[in-house]
């Protein structure tokens, strides 16, 4: 429907516009032509008079001669009057029969100042133009007289007529031609936007996340639009996928302490309890209730808005129990406390598990950037393993009681306060940015990726 | 302790061994088989899984299949490809089609998705110690019984046993490296441990001694039982 509609408004837009554009050049050309042919036809009228005068000064007695003012001029009949000065006509065109042209008002006046004048007048149902002049006092019967030269003015409207006529087809044979093109370019443009709709359309009913959108050959508004709603449909599925695997993922770890669990019940249904049994359950509870914690705090992790309250690292390093703390400076940073706190937990608690010896926190700042670290003894993890671990059901190879869910904890709680988290070896850093930077955070982390700094 | 359900009566004891790196799961898998009478040792990974079955060569194996560096299945893969032919029960948390046609294909004779309850765990174990066919003829040296028969042979040579001497020989057959107890005989032979006394059993291993000729095949084991041995 839409497009539907889209196309009729191009149409009928076009369509004004070369309309309203014709009408204004026509308007335009009949006033040019009107004034050359008014102006063509007064030249006509004043040469006759001029002549008419000439001929009342240099030979009265042929003025009154029937038929010596009955020259055409120019195909074009002209009628002549001649007044003497008490307006009392003298000679005549044969051409106005009996009429009189009825200038009364206009020869007083041009007697009176001495010089023609042209005007406007009606005879006998025709549109006449009329000039009229003065005659020198110089003899004759019309000394001090007028000549009146008229001329009707039919032909000249109807040739005005015949411009406006042409101006007016050609207006609207350009608008239907603007129309018909406006509507061919609509259709060709319009197709691909059709046939982006029925895609859309099967997308949505198939709901196919990998369905993608046709991108049409030109490099058009249509193409970009066509490319940039397949980036977002990428978009969209890959956080579809993200999401699936990680509830896959979810139901997969919560299998294994309830393996253990309903286990356990089924041995203390059919043979009681015994101490170490009891154990065992109590374990295997505590295990899924940890499992459900950190899947709770991961998905509020990676929904929660940005940290607000300031926090003080070293304080939070000083808290830590079993370790060797290194914090010679308040270091503060705009974070979440408790999640700060618990990520430091998650590490120094991953360091007991999987490393040994001593564990020492650090908290300091260096180059605008704040760290907060917890190193062991051990041999830690390298390369590809470096990496993996901060992902999600990660374990050690010893499977520990962990819920795998630990480091991608923190790495979670370093990427919602603008920083990041990585491991060297046996020394897991978390790092974030600057009080006094915390605006910039994603040009500060930018900066330190560029200097190559290890992740 | 017997293992309880329907088993072949000659079965005396079963070795299972479980592969499992969850602690917690490996515990619970090794306390619900002992319970039910099941020898039962356990590792942690597929290598000491591969090393231990080489030694000590269980009845079955109940494998998980997410393992750490060995993966579950790729033990089960090379069991096959060293031509043995254990029962193997394979735990999977993974439940789509693919999971479990993948561990089918991978040699498991079962699958179980976790969680499972422990009834179904020991019901499909049960099974997979059934499905192997009995073999008709038993053979240990030159001795060779015949199961459907009840006849024996020694050298070639046939040899009359009473019904209770056959049913013994055959016990002692089917366990060939495990020594069988008096009460164990009594139980499977004599259908009850109360029926008679540990006494009849010597009896008949006596008998049977006798029957078989020389050299003795079945040795005492002082306060234990009986078993062959050559």
């Amino acid at each position: 429907m839409i497009p539907r509609s889209l196309r009729l408004r191009a149409i009928v837009a076009a369509s004004l516009a070369v309309l309203v554009a014709l009408v204004i050049v026509g308007a335009g050309i009949d006033l040019l032509v009107a004034r050359h042919l008014h102006r063509s036809l007064d030249r006509s009228l004043r040469g006759r008079a001029v002549e008419v005068a000439q001929l009342s000064a240099s030979a009265p007695a042929l003025l009154t001669t029937p038929g010596s003012l009955d020259t055409a001029i120019g195909g074009e009949q002209v009628s002549v009057e001649v007044l003497d000065r008490r307006g009392r006509i003298v000679a005549r065109s044969l051409g106005l029969g009996g009429r009189v042209l009825p200038v009364q008002p206009l020869w007083r006046a041009v007697i009176t100042t001495g010089s023609g004048r042209y005007a406007a007048t009606r005879l006998g149902g025709d549109d006449l133009r009329v000039y009229v002049a003065p005659l020198a006092d110089a003899g004759g019967p019309a000394a001090g007289g007028a000549v009146v030269v008229a001329a009707s003015t039919h032909d000249l409207n109807a040739t005005l007529a015949d411009v406006h006529l042409v101006v007016l087809l050609a207006a609207l044979a350009a608008a239907a031609a603007g129309a018909v093109a406006v509507a061919l370019l609509m259709r060709s443009a319009l197709r691909p936007l059709g046939q982006l709709a029925g895609a859309a359309a099967e997308i949505e009913r198939t709901g196919d996340p990998a369905r993608r959108l046709p991108e049409p050959d030109a490099n058009d508004e249509v193409g970009r639009l066509a490319r940039t709603l397949n980036e977002m449909l990428g978009a969209l599925e890959r956080s579809r996928d993200a999401e699936r695997r990680f509830l896959a993922d979810a139901s997969h770890e919560l299998r294994t302490p309830l393996t253990a669990l309903i286990g356990n019940i089924d041995y203390l249904a059919r043979h009681g309890a015994d101490p170490g049994l009891v154990e065992e359950l109590e374990h295997d509870s505590r295990r899924l209730a940890r499992l459900a914690d950190d899947l709770l705090a991961l998905s509020r992790e990676e929904s929660s808005p940005p940290p607000d309250e300031d926090v003080r690292l070293d304080e939070i390093a000083r808290e830590s129990e079993g370790v060797d703390v290194v914090a010679p400076e308040p270091v503060t940073v705009r974070g979440d406390r408790a999640a700060l706190e618990r990520a430091l937990a998650n590490l120094v608690e991953n360091a007991h598990r999987h490393g040994r010896g001593r564990v020492v926190v650090e908290a300091g700042k260096a180059n605008g950037v704040v760290r907060l670290t917890v190193e062991d003894e051990g041999a830690g993890v390298t390369g590809e393993e470096a990496e993996q671990v901060f992902g999600r059901f990660q374990r050690g190879r010893d499977a520990g009681p962990g819920s795998g869910l630990g480091l991608a904890l923190v790495r979670a709680t370093a990427e919602r306060h603008g920083g990041r988290a990585y491991a060297e070896g046996s020394r897991f850093t978390i790092e974030l940015p600057d009080l006094r930077d915390v605006s910039e955070s994603p040009a500060t982390t930018a900066v330190h990726r560029e200097k190559g700094l290890p992740s | 302790m017997l293992i309880k359900g329907r088993l072949p009566w000659y079965v005396v004891s079963v070795f299972a061994l479980v592969v499992e790196d969850d602690g917690p799961i490996r515990r619970m898998l090794e306390r619900t088989l002992t319970a039910e009478g099941y020898e039962v040792s356990s590792v942690g990974d597929g290598g000491s899984a591969l090393a231990a079955i080489e030694r000590s060569a269980p009845d079955v194996l109940v494998l998980d299949v997410g393992l750490p560096v060995i993966d579950g299945l790729v033990v089960c893969r090379r069991l096959r490809e060293k031509g043995l032919a254990l029962p193997i029960l394979v735990l999977t948390a993974r439940d789509a089609v693919a999971d479990r046609v993948a561990g089918l294909d991978a040699g498991a004779d079962d699958y179980l998705v976790k969680p499972f309850a422990s009834e179904e765990l020991l019901a499909r174990v049960r099974a997979l110690l059934r499905r192997g066919a009995p073999p008709e003829v038993l053979a240990f040296g030159d001795i060779v019984f015949d199961v459907e028969g009840r006849s024996v042979r020694r050298g070639g040579v046939e040899i009359a046993l009473r019904a209770r001497e056959a049913d013994l020989l055959e016990l002692l057959l089917r366990n060939p490296r495990r020594v069988i107890s008096r009460e164990q005989a009594l139980e499977r032979v004599w259908g009850d441990a109360a029926a008679a006394s540990p006494n009849a059993v010597d009896r008949y291993v006596s008998y049977l001694r006798r029957s078989l000729g020389e050299p003795s095949v079945i040795v005492t084991v002082r306060g234990v039982g009986f078993m062959l041995a050559r």
